[in-house]
């Protein structure tokens, strides 16, 4: 492959990832993606967190964001380009999961057919609770329950049998999305779905986010057509069909937008003074890729973004690690998790350290290199479990970092007709 | 169902605690017809049983000082490969010697020498005749090992699962009329001029606290008991050793290998069940033996120990450490003729508690005969004059072997699967299928590690007295493969509810207090990328979508 140009490289293929591009899209510099595999955006469980500014801790990005306000409107808007069936809620919401638990999300989120008590609350037609045979991981008591506690009243168990034929074996999201994705299956699932309506007047059911993969839009919109419901999906279990669905998503906008989207993982660099000039790929094809500027979006532990010897250390450039003001040296790495299993684990906020212009830096502040930023879960200072934000930190986050680039690289040459302003 | 109403007031026996010999001695005990009553305070095999390495050895570590007592153990290990045989495996040893070994060559040969004495006690277990083996051949056996070896010597032992081994007795007990209690606390011993009476306990799960009489009391605390006997009143005094395992996700040989850790001391990666374990560490340890913590030394003592032999032993994925405390003896005040000096049997009349022993030491290997020493001891005092036949009798499961194939078809269940249970539960997986035909939706899979099925999990609540999530995994596995309970602990919470009607609280409350047992386990081998991954998985599953609160 050749590379006539001095690229922008986005190493990741993550949430982060699509931040960086969209936002450079929207500005005529088209990036390279690279990436060996999928990290946690992949695993997503479907609702978009976006975190609550205010009470975001001193270390969260969103504190290192000139107007985070308008950066995180700017990314929905990158996202609902991407997804155009993402709905923003303008209230928290409390969003059923799998396991029949409530997930509260903290200000905003989007809502495209989440089952949340808000939005069951605000339905006058009976609402039904799938039970699905066979399928052990479908929590459907508890959501009943959870129901019951909220004083929602007519919601009613929706027995629905005859899916799989053989008893045995697994019988998982994975087996359930495929399942639903072949023509036979489908058609006798929607001829159940049809009996049922027939006997009793439900207007959505609430069912795990396993209804199908790609054609995930086209059984919802045939179900609301032909059967006259709504499906109202849960939050999901790894493994996530919706992750499954994110990055689809985000590879067909990539390839709408000829994006160039390579295999293979960064493995070294080469550098003059502070300035990475290339980087080195374990593929001969594209073994040294030259470069203007670089943006980290590695992700964390399941990314790839940090690993460990006998400490925590940062995958690519062997950056300097953070949790809170603290650079992670050797020994620090058995404090990294604490006896309890509910505590906020410190090890999931631990992340290369970042200025406002989100480029890394050392202890004393000092830019490690001038031409790399960083986005997404490599930054220290949020954790998705603790409530911190997920998917839209990652995004935005990117977004910013992007917007950086172009206001501090020289992009000569890279930029194709804008199509800003 | 399970049982768990006391039918009886005056026992003849009375037994504190249901290790491997607590569970032994019920068994032998209640099948020459004593009567006898089992306590434990939380589950069987939660203590050092439940930590062991699981081999069912010939006590090979007698062979320089009291060749006696290793035929003896051989013998045994023999007994019990016939009375449990649906759940023995062979586990082949070699015990390769690095190059830079001080004694060199020498050393090899001695090591031959050593094992060339044990070859005439294989036969009676089943056991082959050691070979040596040259660095290509050992190589070849095990691709993991070094290079850098002089070459190797085999040796062949079995292995058991020590939860299930416990367990059989525990059932075999049952069925000859034991009463069986777990989660159940002695608290104190009730005594009358001198001669025990009773003791008072304490039903954890129920809340209920008893006095239960009795003729005789044998307390096989292990290694709780110095502090219990202070408790109540009398000594025993013992000098109790931790030890520590590690377990890697899945078997990375057929083979054992035995290395040398830096002080000298052999450890040992072998494979058990699907995963493997190195070990041991053993240091002297005062602590409490329910709560013993792991230091990052440990760990770091058996990776090094183990990467002496298997230099890329980091990259697999350590799962977790576990620890127990072995009930080391420490002499004096025992009765005589001992068979060895690994196990003791203590009479505290002269304390002022007649008829009250304290069973201590020995080994998994060496339980069964270990139970019958001390059940002749009982009996002589109840006036029982059966002879002891539990080397004779089957274990349950044991009793009958079937037609796995004609019952693979016959129950629509994976061959694979059904030898799995086979394996676990002997001929008593019969009633696993009749489960599951009667529920299809049981053959599920409630584990993704092992197929563990959701009427076996069932089974051993109904049928095994499991009671909280942590009592399941001992009996099926579920929660101890690669993914430590990340997916099916919720699961096996609901699953629970259903079967003991909790609340949707109580469901929650056993959940966390699984994850967090799992945790702790977990939490001092978090040192690899592939752990740490796991980790925020499962957290991300329990925490983030699983709506426990950390107030459980
Ligand atoms: C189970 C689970 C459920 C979640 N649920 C939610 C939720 O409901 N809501 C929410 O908002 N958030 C959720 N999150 C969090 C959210 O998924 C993450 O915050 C987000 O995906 C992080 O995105 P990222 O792009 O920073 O990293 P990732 O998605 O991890 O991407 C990292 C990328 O970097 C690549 N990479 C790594 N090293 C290299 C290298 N050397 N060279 C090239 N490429 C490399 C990886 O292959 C990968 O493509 C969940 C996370 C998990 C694990
Ligand atoms: C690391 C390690 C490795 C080992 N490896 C092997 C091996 O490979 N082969 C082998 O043969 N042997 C091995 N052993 C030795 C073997 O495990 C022990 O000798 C044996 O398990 C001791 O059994 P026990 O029943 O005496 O003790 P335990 O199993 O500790 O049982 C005592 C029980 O008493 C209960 N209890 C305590 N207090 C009370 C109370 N007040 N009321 C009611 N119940 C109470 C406890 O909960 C516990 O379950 C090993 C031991 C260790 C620690």
């Amino acid at each position: 492959m050749e590379f006539n140009q001095k690229e922008v490289v986005v190493i990741g293929n993550g949430i982060a990832a699509f931040g960086v591009v969209s936002k450079l899209l929207k500005h005529g510099v088209s990036p390279i993606v690279i990436s060996p595999a999928l990290g946690a955006t992949y695993m997503f469980s479907g609702g978009y967190d976006i975190g609550n500014i205010e009470s975001s801790g001193k270390y969260h990005p969103y504190k290192k964001m000139i107007n985070p306000d308008k950066t995180i409107q700017e990314t929905v808007q990158l996202l609902q380009n991407m997804d155009s069936s993402l709905r923003v809620s303008e209230k928290p919401l409390s969003v059923f999961t799998q396991y029949g638990g409530i997930k509260k999300t903290d200000i905003l989120s989007f809502s495209s057919k989440l089952a949340s008590i808000e939005s069951i609350k605000e339905q006058t037609d009976e609402v039904g609770v799938a039970y699905l045979e066979m399928f052990r991981n479908f929590y459907s008591d508890k959501i009943l329950l959870t129901l019951q506690k909220n004083e929602i009243k007519g919601v009613l168990p929706v027995e629905i049998h005859y899916l799989k034929r053989n008893h045995d074996a697994h019988f998982q999201n994975y087996d359930f999305a495929h399942l639903l994705e072949k023509k036979a299956a489908f058609e006798r699932f929607i001829t159940h779905l049809q009996k049922i309506v027939s006997q009793n007047r439900i207007k959505t059911l609430i069912f795990p986010p396993v209804l199908g993969v790609e054609s995930f839009e086209e059984n919802w919109s045939v179900i609301k057509k032909e059967v006259g419901i709504e499906i109202a999906e849960t939050l999901s279990l790894v493994p996530s069909i919706v992750g499954v669905r994110v990055q689809k998503k985000i590879a067909s906008f990539y390839k709408n937008s000829g994006v160039r989207v390579l295999s293979g993982k960064i493995i070294g660099y080469k550098k003059e003074n502070k300035k990475i000039i290339s980087l080195l790929t374990n593929k001969t094809e594209y073994s040294e890729i030259p470069i203007s500027a670089a943006i980290l979006a590695t992700g964390k532990y399941i990314g790839g973004g940090i690993d460990l010897d006998s400490n925590f250390f940062e995958s690519v450039f062997n950056l300097p690690l953070f949790y809170g003001d603290k650079k992670l040296d050797r020994g620090y790495y058995s404090q990294m998790f604490t006896e309890n299993y509910f505590d906020k684990q410190p090890a999931y906020s631990i992340g290369v350290k970042i200025n406002p212009m989100f480029q890394p830096i050392d202890s004393d502040y000092k830019i490690v290199f001038e031409n790399l930023f960083a986005a997404g879960n490599i930054i220290q200072g949020y954790n998705y479990l603790n409530g911190d934000g997920g998917m839209v930190v990652a995004a935005s986050t990117g977004v910013e970092a992007a917007s950086n680039i172009l206001n501090l690289i020289d992009l000569k040459g890279q930029k194709g007709e804008s199509n800003e302003l | 169902m399970v049982n768990t109403k006391i039918t009886s007031t005056v026992f003849d026996l009375i037994i504190i605690g249901g290790g491997i010999n607590g569970a032994g001695i019920a068994r032998d005990a209640s099948m020459r017809g004593i009567k006898t009553i089992l306590f434990e305070k939380d589950d069987f095999a939660s203590g050092a049983t439940g930590a062991c390495t699981g081999l069912i050895h010939g006590g090979l570590k007698y062979l320089e000082t009291d060749r006696h007592v290793t035929y003896k153990s051989c013998l045994d290990s023999g007994y019990i490969q016939q009375i449990a045989h649906h759940m023995l495996f062979r586990v082949p040893f070699i015990v390769p010697l690095k190059k830079n070994h001080p004694k060199g060559e020498i050393f090899l040969e001695m090591m031959e020498t050593f094992f060339s004495a044990y070859d005439g006690f294989q036969k009676l277990k089943n056991g082959k005749k050691h070979i040596r083996l040259s660095p290509e051949e050992t190589c070849k056996l095990h691709p993991g090992v070094s290079k850098d070896i002089l070459g190797a010597v085999t040796m062949d032992e079995y292995g058991i699962d020590p939860f299930r081994l416990t367990i059989l007795n525990i059932i075999a007990a049952k069925e000859n009329h034991a009463e069986i209690m777990n989660h159940t606390e002695v608290l104190s011993i009730i005594k009358e001029n001198g001669v025990v009476k009773g003791v008072k306990v304490f039903n954890k799960l129920k809340k209920e606290r008893y006095s239960i009489y009795g003729k005789t009391i044998l307390n096989a605390t292990g290694a709780w008991s110095p502090i219990f006997a202070k408790k109540s009143g009398f000594e025993v005094k013992m000098r109790p050793a931790k030890g520590v395992h590690l377990v890697i996700d899945r078997r990375i040989s057929n083979y054992a290998v035995g290395t040398f850790s830096i002080d000298g001391r052999q450890v040992f990666i072998m494979p058990h069940e699907n995963s493997t374990i190195i070990g041991t560490t053993d240091d002297d340890y005062y602590g409490d033996p329910g709560d013993i913590p792991i230091t990052n030394d440990e760990v770091e003592y058996l990776l090094q120990a183990a990467e002496n032999i298997i230099p890329d032993i980091r990259k697999h994925k350590i799962i977790r450490a576990f620890a127990g405390v072995r009930p080391t003896i420490f002499g004096e005040h025992c009765l005589e003729d001992q068979l060895s000096r690994d196990h003791l049997i203590f009479n505290h009349k002269n304390e002022g508690f007649e008829n009250l022993f304290s069973l201590i030491g020995g080994k998994l290997a060496a339980y069964r005969m270990i139970s019958e020493e001390t059940t002749d001891l009982i009996a002589s005092i109840v006036g029982n004059t059966q002879e002891c036949t539990t080397h004779l009798t089957y274990l349950p499961g044991s009793e009958a072997t079937i037609h796995i194939k004609y019952l693979s078809k016959r129950y629509q269940i994976p061959l694979y699967k059904l030898e799995r249970l086979y394996f676990r539960y002997g001929s008593r997986v019969m009633r696993i299928l009749e489960l599951m035909d009667h529920f299809p939706a049981m053959k599920a899979d409630v584990c993704d590690c092992e197929p563990v099925t959701e009427a076996e999990i069932r089974y051993v609540i109904r049928f095994e007295y499991a009671r909280t999530i942590d009592d399941i995994r001992r009996r099926t596995r579920a929660g101890m493969g690669g993914c430590q309970g990340g997916r099916c602990s919720m699961l096996m919470g609901k699953i629970l509810k259903e079967e003991l009607s909790l609340t949707q609280d109580e469901e929650a409350k056993e959940i966390a207090i699984f994850l967090q047992q799992r945790y702790s386990g977990n939490r001092a081998v978090l040192k690899s990328k592939k752990s740490i991954q796991q980790m925020e998985l499962n957290m991300a599953n329990h925490l983030f979508l699983g709506g426990l609160e950390s107030d459980n």
